[in-house]
């Protein structure tokens, strides 16, 4: 298993035919999630005590964000490999379902220069599954490098995580 | 952080940011609008309710939220002088016709007085508020 890492793997995605069939709607959308409203979105996906308190507006919001990046992440092939994604952040909830979008970075050092060792996670995402490279779509100067947005619905497996059990290993889905 | 720090390191009850006035805009879909649509989807989503206490307080910060003024009717100082005014004119009305009415016995005649002087005693000043004011400023002025 040799999957790919950093800039190959970004190559890969660059190539991704998906990226110029995208509409303007759907390009919108993701570049609505990669900016400081993002926390809206996810907060609904979520199904959070915040979330209850936002109003039909926030809703619908969120509802066209969703559908737009949706959209746009079904367009892509995927890098036709398996590849290897940084995340950074606390551990997953326990019953490992990710409900929101999940961002990440094909570079083991932006992801080390963003967080704590034991906060670093290294994900296997399996073959077949679509990622975007966020740069080719949104501009990349509010961008961690090689930053990825992994589609909802997908399954990968978390293999490094420090602050986890001795084994490291946790399969994750991303709701 | 910065928001690319942030996106990564979400997580469910981590503390959400402060809106601003585009942000909502943004949401409703107007931020590209001229200013009379914007304020007007705005007012249409504060009247329906649709907005959640972050994008209200973003409002109030950005001054898009007025208090509502009552521009179409009196101050309630002269609007209350006015109400009074006119009880107090029907009452010297009713007081006087009693007083003069010819068949009226001495008791009502003598209450009816009671109650006009009364009435020209006491709330003169509410009847006549800027006679009032003449006088006070001529009283300052005699000291």
């Amino acid at each position: 298993m040799n999957p790919l890492r950093g800039e190959e793997a970004a190559a890969r995605l660059r190539d991704d035919p998906g990226i110029a069939e995208m509409t303007d709607v759907e390009r919108g959308a993701v570049a609505e999630l990669a900016s400081n409203r993002f926390w809206i979105v996810q907060n609904v996906l979520w199904g959070t005590d915040e979330a209850a308190s936002y109003g039909r507006v926030e809703h619908d919001y969120a509802g066209r964000v969703v559908a737009g990046v949706d959209g746009a992440l079904s367009r892509l092939r995927g890098p036709g490999e398996e590849a290897v994604v940084y995340h950074a952040g606390p551990a997953p909830p326990e019953d490992g379902v990710m409900r929101g979008y999940v961002f990440g970075t094909l570079d083991s050092e932006a992801a080390a220069a963003v967080s704590r060792a034991e906060e670093r996670w290294e994900i296997y995402v399996p073959r077949g599954q679509p990622l975007l490279l966020l740069s080719e779509v949104v501009a990349a100067d509010n961008l961690t490098p090689f930053e990825v947005l992994i589609p909802r619905g997908n399954r990968f497996i978390l293999m490094s995580m420090p602050s986890l059990d001795s084994s490291g290993r946790l399969r994750l889905e991303a709701a | 952080m910065s928001t690319a720090d942030e996106r990564m390191h979400w997580r469910p009850g981590a503390p959400s940011p402060p809106l601003e006035l585009r942000d909502v805009l943004v949401m409703l879909g107007v931020e590209r609008r001229p200013e009379g649509e914007q304020r007007r989807a705005v007012d249409d989503a504060l009247r329906d309710g649709a907005l959640g206490a972050s994008s209200v307080a973003a409002l109030h910060s950005a001054d898009w939220i007025e208090t509502k003024r009552r521009d179409d009717s009196p101050s309630p100082s002269v609007g209350w002088r006015l109400r009074w005014s006119a009880v107090l004119v029907a009452g010297l009305i009713v007081c006087i016709t009693a007083i003069w009415m010819d068949n009226a016995s001495a008791p009502l005649r003598a209450s009816a007085t009671a109650v006009l002087v009364f009435i020209l005693a006491r709330a003169g000043p509410l009847m006549f508020p800027f006679a009032l004011t003449r006088e006070t400023e001529r009283a300052a002025r005699r000291r």
